[in-house]
């Protein structure tokens, strides 16, 4: 369920999208072709087939590091939203193309003997302690096996039968992936370039892609902490006149065991961030993980009388954080009041689809004088 | 994400880079030195060292 989602079908953008990056593939491997022809003549060229292995599986790189860059990207700048939530067709189509990589490599290298060829990928080379003559191609498979992984259980389906929580948990795991083709190129590729470009390529990539996680949860890191003071064990959320109308402030929920709030009633929470919404004149507040695959709710607006998911557009009510019909998500509501102009949230989550009524300025209490 | 997903994603992102650059150095220091000679300087080499078996000799270079 989303704004604007049409169920099933592809829509226009994503098939605009999926046009613009498969053309991209194309266009990158044409080039580097044709560069790869240029650049490696005379004694030092190259068959069709080894430029063609190269082309995928740098390709192939490239793409992991566009897919590992954006969700950062979209937490620094939100114009980076829109591509975010095409990210999925991206981390398929990497596989695609790694997979192509892994085929012909073992074809060419390994095709032509008596041995099965994927047996003698697996068999033939026991040079695990040398790092000059290491099995290089044991990581780029096992790491193709993990994007195997996730491009199979990228879809919804997946993503409900396995619960949001275990599907971020397992897509996590593209970090490890990353880990093991930073590998597999240090030692294969690496070792027998006898250039400096390629590594300066790859740690570049491995500088960047750093340097913007770092920056994104750096940045996040600091908001928590900015936000987590408290007003009579409530989250002041601030002055009730700053947050624009059909949009939120995000603050977070302190951590029970370093702070004077008391555990709930209820039981075991887990404090966390929360989205405080104005909407129609009234204040509330809903937890700001969205039951889809996490996503910000904070970030996004209020559609419709919806509060709207940046990521991929899923919505809730913000009077009780119920999706509307026929859809049946909720997530979790706060309870909010105003007091000298003040937003104060209650820090407890209120069980998922529980109605609160939204805080005004005329409700404010009157103080006595 | 929630508090504990981003928790991991921020310690993976501390331990990460740190070594993945060791790796890398590592790696670049056990490339065989020009002197040894697995290709002529300056070039990339023709064939990169996989590991063919013997009977699995790949086809030739075009």
């Amino acid at each position: 369920m989303s704004h604007g989602y049409v169920a099933i079908q592809w829509n226009s953008h994503k098939r605009c999208y999926d046009a613009i990056v498969a053309s991209a593939v194309v266009a990158y491997l044409g080039v580097f072709l044709v560069v790869g022809k240029l650049m490696w003549q005379g004694a030092n060229a190259i068959s069709d087939e080894v430029l063609a292995i190269r082309g995928l599986g740098s390709c192939a790189f490239v793409m992991l590091h566009v897919v590992l860059a954006i969700g950062p990207l979209a937490r620094l700048d939100p114009r980076f939203l829109p591509v975010l939530a095409n990210r999925r067709h991206l981390g398929v189509l990497t596989f695609v193309v790694a997979l192509a990589h892994g085929l012909l490599s073992v074809g060419y290298y390994h095709g032509f003997g008596v041995l099965n060829p994927l047996l003698s990928v697996l068999t033939i080379n026991q040079n695990v302690l040398s790092l000059h003559a290491f099995p290089f191609e044991l990581l780029g498979l096992l790491a193709l096996v993990v994007l195997f992984l996730l491009a199979a259980t990228s879809h919804d389906f997946w993503l409900k039968a396995l619960s949001a929580r275990a599907w971020k948990s397992l897509h996590m795991s593209v970090y490890f992936a990353y880990a093991l083709l930073v590998a597999h190129v240090a030692l294969g590729a690496l070792q027998t370039d006898r250039g400096s470009m390629l590594a300066i390529l790859v740690g570049a990539g491995l500088v960047g892609l750093s340097a913007l996680h770092v920056a994104a949860s750096r940045r996040e890191s600091i908001r928590d902490r900015v936000a987590s003071s408290l007003t009579d064990g409530w989250i002041d959320a601030g002055d009730a006149g700053s947050i624009p109308e059909n949009r939120a402030r995000i603050v977070t929920a302190p951590n029970s065991s370093r702070t004077q709030v008391q555990p709930h009633a209820r039981g075991d929470v887990r404090p966390d961030r929360i989205a405080v919404f104005r909407h129609a004149g009234g204040f509330s507040a809903v937890t700001n993980v969205c039951a889809h695959q996490g996503g910000p709710l904070g970030e996004g607006r209020v559609i419709d009388g919806c509060i709207t998911c940046p990521w991929h557009g899923w919505q809730y009510k913000p009077a009780d954080g119920c999706a509307p019909p026929p859809f049946l998500e909720k997530i979790a509501t706060h309870q909010v009041r105003i007091v000298a102009g003040r937003i104060l949230v209650n820090p407890h989550p209120l069980p998922p689809g529980t109605a609160v009524t939204p805080a005004t300025l005329a409700s404010e209490p009157k103080r006595d004088v | 994400m929630t508090r504990d997903l981003r928790a991991i994603h921020r310690k993976v992102w501390t331990v990460l880079p740190i070594l993945l650059a060791a790796l890398l150095i590592v790696a670049l220091r056990a490339r065989p030195s020009v002197a040894e000679g697995t290709a002529p300087p300056g070039t990339t080499g023709p064939e990169p060292p996989h590991s063919v078996p013997a009977g699995n000799t790949p086809r030739a270079p075009l």
